[in-house]
């Protein structure tokens, strides 16, 4: 390869961590919406709202479109929790995992938080099994990306 | 199987030699085997052939030459020396097997024994029955280049090399099947290609120990990616050398098997095979719009029709301001039956015109088209509705480039349409979870299936996004672990 050529590079990890956060909490908030707009779930992405009693614009296009971009810039911090905390972990079971876990947090832990939203066992049967389903894949793309590139740093690293 | 032959070696006299030549190959029994027998130099020499495969100019060339030996009454030393001095041809190989002998024979070539001799002269005079590079039917292009690969290995070895000048392009070829002893080519680029995956590839060849694959490259992708009941493609094949030559040089390898047209490519992703040839040869605008409408297409057609159904099953779930979706008219029978019968339907009359000739075909359309649909809204079997959403899920299977996609993703869809059927909703979601999760699973030739959506790589997602300019294609895909990243420099 000639010298005097700048030789390119890929991405810097943390900045491959930070995007993947941000995609993730796009595509799968997007998704949610438009779970949300068929009816499959009766919570949408302005969820989050639902922790101060703001008024009905919340869970109107606003609130919702709203919501997806804070959704998108928290999984930045989700995306980074994970790469500091699980990166080890090789595969994409632990993603699933994650996303479960947080799932339960969200719905169930931190529950009474959301005023406007029901405790979790008078939500009905189809926004539980959607919401899960969503977080559950939400978690395997963000766990499994970060951990997957993990081990391909590593790899390249030794090889 | 076969019974293995001890390694036999030719004798000093000819006669035993030809006996064991007679007594393997039956030579009075098929009458495309055959031997000639002529005088050089008061000695006798025998010509072994199989007509079938040879080039006849060649070999009467051959042998002409040696018959002037006689007719100018040469004198010599040594007969041998100046028979094989005078063997008009370029490839001649010297070998005492007679394994090698009977190998060759069978591919082609002819060997030559002299009386006396323990040693025979290979020549290579094959020629084999085939077709001229054309362009594959089922990847067509407006513009760019028509030629196609074709049944013959060789060719297609010279056809790919002919668009990449290195040096460093592999082309290792092994014989798998042990009656039909076909040749299978490992193509790469040394420098590029990951190693281990070229040892893996080759490594499970040689545990292949079959008596023929003459369904050649679909068998041998089955000993290499155990694919179990996976529905979907894991390697992707294509008849076109300038697809291949470029997979070539951003680091993938590829697998000629001979008497096939179709050419491995590997390792593969599911994005390989919603990707077109046409892309690249219109501008980035133009491939971009066409590689969005395909997506869109593919994506439609395997979620939107059981959405649909869900959608009819389940009025609460349309949002209001959509109250249209839906069926006006129920008919006589339940939707999700319907769409059954719609779905085999479409499938049946497929696989009818695969088979039809072409002027049958048109018959079988008209049939198709007049009879299933109008006639089938007209008596109340099927709804308007039905026949438009399963018509589009069809339209949408055949936008996808790749044939073995797109049943792959017909059987996704089915799978969709018989959990929404039977478990409306909740059958929906899950289903759809399961299948993404399994996906996400998938790990041919140990990479991911579903890269570089899943694990994400931002770079690499763009080049799926967009059919970005070739300028601007620094590196090669990492997925394929290229030893040699860069693919061009900023000048």
């Amino acid at each position: 390869m000639n010298r005097k050529h700048k030789e390119p590079k890929g991405m810097p990890f943390a900045v491959k961590v930070l995007l993947t956060g941000v995609f993730g909490g796009l595509i799968w908030s997007c998704i949610w919406y438009v779970a949300y707009f068929f009816n499959f779930t009766d919570v949408g992405p302005a969820l989050i709202w639902m922790a101060w009693a703001l008024g009905d614009w919340t869970e109107q296009m606003v609130g919702q479109w709203t919501a997806v971009g804070i959704i998108t810039v928290l999984s930045i911090g989700v995306a980074f929790l994970y790469r500091f905390v699980l990166v080890r972990v090789r595969g994409m079971w632990m993603g699933l995992l994650f996303g479960a876990v947080l799932w339960g947090l969200v719905f169930f832990v931190a529950n009474p938080l959301f005023v406007e939203l029901d405790p979790l066992f008078d939500m009905e049967g189809m926004t539980i099994v959607t919401t899960l389903c969503l977080f559950i894949m939400y978690g395997v793309f963000i766990g499994y990306s970060i951990s997957y590139e993990y081990e391909l740093l590593q790899f390249e690293k030794r090889g | 199987m076969m019974e293995t032959n001890e390694a036999q070696t030719l004798t000093n006299s000819l006669q035993e030699n030809e006996k064991i030549f007679h007594d393997r190959l039956n030579i009075d029994a098929s009458f495309d085997v055959g031997m000639r027998k002529i005088n050089v130099l008061g000695k006798e020499v025998q010509f072994y052939y199989v007509n079938s495969l040879n080039d006849e100019q060649i070999a009467i060339q051959v042998l002409r030459e040696l018959m002037d030996l006689e007719k100018f009454n040469m004198e010599t030393n040594s007969a041998r020396e100046t028979i094989e001095n005078h063997i008009a041809h370029i490839q001649v190989d010297v070998t005492a097997e007679v394994d090698q002998c009977i190998f060759h024979l069978l591919s082609g070539l002819i060997f030559i024994l002299i009386e006396g001799e323990h040693e025979a002269f290979i020549v290579d005079v094959r020629n084999y029955p085939g077709r001229e590079p054309a362009e594959p039917d089922t990847e067509r292009v407006t513009r760019g280049a028509r030629d196609g690969y074709t049944e013959n290995i060789i060719e297609n070895a010279g056809l790919t090399r002919r668009r990449l000048r290195d040096e460093r392009l592999r082309n290792e070829i092994v014989q798998v099947g042990v009656r039909s002893q076909t040749d299978i080519a490992v193509s790469y680029i040394d420098g590029i290609v990951d190693p281990d995956l070229v040892n893996i590839v080759k490594q499970e060849l040689d545990k292949i120990n079959i008596d023929s694959i003459t369904m050649a490259d679909k068998a041998v992708e089955e000993y290499i990616l155990n694919q179990g009941w996976n529905p979907f493609p894991l390697v992707r094949f294509t008849e076109r050398p300038d697809v291949a030559a470029a997979h070539l040089t951003e680091g993938h390898m590829l697998l000629m098997v001979d008497t096939s047209p179709t050419i491995m490519i590997l390792p593969t992703t599911i994005f390989h095979h919603v990707q077109h040839a046409e892309e690249f040869r219109q501008s980035s605008a133009v491939g971009t719009f066409l590689r969005w409408i395909r997506f869109i297409g593919m994506l439609a057609a395997v979620f939107i029709v059981p959405f649909w159904l869900l959608l009819v099953l389940e009025p609460d779930l349309v949002p209001a301001g959509l109250d249209y979706i839906g069926v006006e008219d129920e008919g006589n029978v339940p939707i999700f039956a319907q769409m059954l019968i719609g779905e085999l339907g479409v499938e049946l009359i497929r696989m009818a015109a695969i088979h039809t000739s072409a002027p049958l075909g048109t018959a079988l359309g008209f049939v198709a088209a007049l009879l299933v649909g109008e006639i089938a809204i007209d008596v109340g079997l099927l709804t308007a509705e039905v026949i438009l959403y399963v018509a589009l899920g069809a339209v949408g299977i055949f936008a996808s480039p790749s044939h073995e996609l797109g049943v792959a993703l017909k059987m996704v869809r089915l799978l969709f349409i018989f959990a929404v059927g039977i478990f409306t909703s909740y059958g929906y979601v899950i289903a759809l979870t399961v299948v993404f999760i399994l996906m996400v699973r998938m790990k041919p030739m140990n990479k991911p299936y579903l890269w570089p959506l899943l694990p994400f790589d931002p770079a690499a997602m763009w080049q799926i996004v967009a059919r970005t300019g070739v300028p601007t294609m620094r590196l090669r895909p990492r997925i394929v672990d290229p030893k040699n990243v860069v693919r061009q420099t900023k000048p």
